[in-house]
């Protein structure tokens, strides 16, 4: 037979040595983390009957609640949809001015990701504590902290696209004389058109679930209910709360799927 | 030939890539005003950077090109757009927007005469909107203006290409391996709309083609690179097909071909 064409394995690809190894590391990364932090296994299952106690207490959920709940729930769709609409205007400059196939200038593109990544690395509620102490309690703060935070994801989800498309038709345009912004509205936008869009609607689904817990900080929206019933025991109104989170987000999610799906 | 006008002038052109590679070597070309010129040569020969040279896609590294009696080879911003809105160009991969229809490709051939935001907001001027037609109607495709490139084939694909570049009413074009990705069949459609802008249009056509037996069948003149360096120029009437083993040799040296005024 042909044995001896079939290439001889290393001994670290015959006995997946790699694989094993990072097995064996993250396993004791984990045992460690547990350690370290003094996990209780006992402790979780004990305080388990206090959960039951206070699902119990939401199963009888205070359902005349539900007119108070509609308005705050529209509101941080409001807000979810302003915010992120607010931080992708602001996201299209940055993401083309942060793509290599379109900024050769390293210097340039450095610059705008450092940004980016700076953005990117503050967290929702810090950002809602923050514009709480700038523009006061309301869903203005809302407004802005999911616009930083949209602007933050949606920049480099565009960017990335920007980065994937042929480069054919951007040489064609320029070869007929077109200038950079000339290229960028006909080569660059017809194909990342339906990608920006989908992204759009994937970063709202996102904002809609975030801004729910925003109003925790004082960012307006359902989430100010929602803390105000939890911290009066009203575990009866914070059940109508959960609910209709839970049908907005499984509505929008669904909505926003299905229109992403026929973009493909 | 020379009693026309010189459309291209190469002088002692130099092109060494930033990586050492050597893009061309010495180039000494003149092409005149209406002439259908095929390159031919193997793969990395330096005909693609012959070409992408002219409309500066690709600068020079030393000597002097002239388009139409003036060196281009310091022009920067608008004097590089007015020069490359003046030559047009298609490619191997035809180069159009895929989700775009037609008739959006082809007008944007045409965005180099025009202000940023007014091509921006797709104002094209009901004259340029007749062009585009007329240059679908060029090339038969004109039933398929409002048609995504997506659903086309790939030579209706680079018929489209064509019309999108004579939106610019060049006076050169260039044609990078035009049917390298082309059926023998859609290969002379596209051929004959080449030389029907050459014969009809008086546009002077440079195209690299890898066939030798289509070089001979459509141009004027054919020229030789191999290695960066010119090593054949004859006018049609003087090729004969045996000239070509030269220059598709892969192991021997060059061993001066016929270089032609």
């Amino acid at each position: 037979m042909d044995k001896d064409l079939i290439p001889k394995r290393t001994f670290v690809q015959k006995y997946h040595v790699k694989g094993l190894v990072g097995t064996f590391i993250f396993l004791l990364l984990l045992w460690g983390s547990a350690v370290m932090t003094g996990v209780n296994w006992g402790e979780f299952f004990t305080n388990l009957d206090q959960f039951f106690d206070l699902l119990s207490r939401m199963a009888h959920p205070a359902w005349d609640y539900t007119n108070i709940v509609i308005q705050p729930i529209l509101e941080t769709i409001q807000m979810a949809l302003i915010g992120t609409t607010i931080g992708t205007l602001i996201a299209i400059p940055f993401s083309i001015l942060a793509a290599r196939n379109l900024i050769k200038n390293a210097v340039v593109r450095g610059v705008i990701r450092f940004i980016l990544n700076l953005v990117r690395t503050l967290p929702d509620l810090l950002l809602a504590a923050l514009f709480v102490a700038i523009v006061g309690i309301g869903s203005t703060a809302g407004v802005w902290t999911l616009a930083v935070f949209s602007f933050g994801m949606i920049s480099k989800l565009f960017y990335e696209t920007i980065e994937t498309i042929d480069d054919g038709p951007l040489e064609a345009l320029r070869a007929a004389g077109a200038n950079n912004v000339q290229v960028v509205v006909f080569a660059v936008v017809p194909q990342v058109l339906n990608s920006f869009v989908s992204y759009f609607l994937y970063t709202f689904e996102i904002n809609v679930r975030a801004s729910t817990v925003l109003g925790y900080l004082g960012a307006g929206g359902i989430g100010v209910y929602l803390q105000r019933s939890l911290s009066s025991f009203r575990y009866d109104q914070t059940a109508v709360i959960v609910i209709a989170i839970l049908l907005i987000v499984i509505v929008i999610d669904s909505v926003s799927n299905s229109l992403r799906e026929r973009l493909q | 030939m020379s009693d026309r006008p010189v459309m291209i002038e190469f002088d002692d052109v130099q092109k060494v890539y930033p990586n050492g590679t050597v893009g061309l070597k010495d180039i000494d070309l003149k092409i005149y005003d209406g002439e259908f010129v095929a390159v031919v040569g193997l793969s990395g020969a330096g005909k693609s950077t012959l070409l992408r040279s002219i409309n500066r896609m690709h600068d020079v590294t030393s000597g002097n090109l002239k388009v139409d009696g003036q060196s281009i080879v310091g022009y920067k911003g608008k004097d590089l757009r007015n020069l490359r809105r003046s030559i047009g160009m298609i490619f191997q991969d035809f180069n159009l927007v895929d989700r775009a229809s037609v008739r959006r490709n082809v007008l944007s051939g045409k965005v180099g005469y025009y202000s940023t935001w007014k091509s921006s907001l797709g104002l094209f001027s009901a004259e340029d909107k007749q062009r585009a037609i007329n240059s679908l109607k060029r090339v038969n495709m004109v039933e398929k203006l409002y048609t995504r490139v997506d659903e086309l084939s790939g030579g209706q694909q680079q018929r489209v290409a064509i019309a999108r570049a004579l939106m610019q009413d060049p006076k050169i074009m260039l044609a990078d391996e035009p049917i390298a990705s082309l059926d023998p069949l859609t290969t002379n459609a596209v051929m004959d709309d080449l030389l029907s802008l050459n014969k009809d249009l008086g546009i002077t056509v440079l195209a690299n083609l890898h066939s030798v037996p289509l070089a001979m069948k459509y141009a004027d003149r054919i020229i030789g690179l191999r290695a960066g360096q010119l090593v054949y120029d004859k006018p049609i009437a003087e090729v004969s097909e045996d000239d070509f083993a030269e220059i598709y040799s892969e192991s021997h040296p060059v061993t001066g071909g016929a270089v032609h005024g």
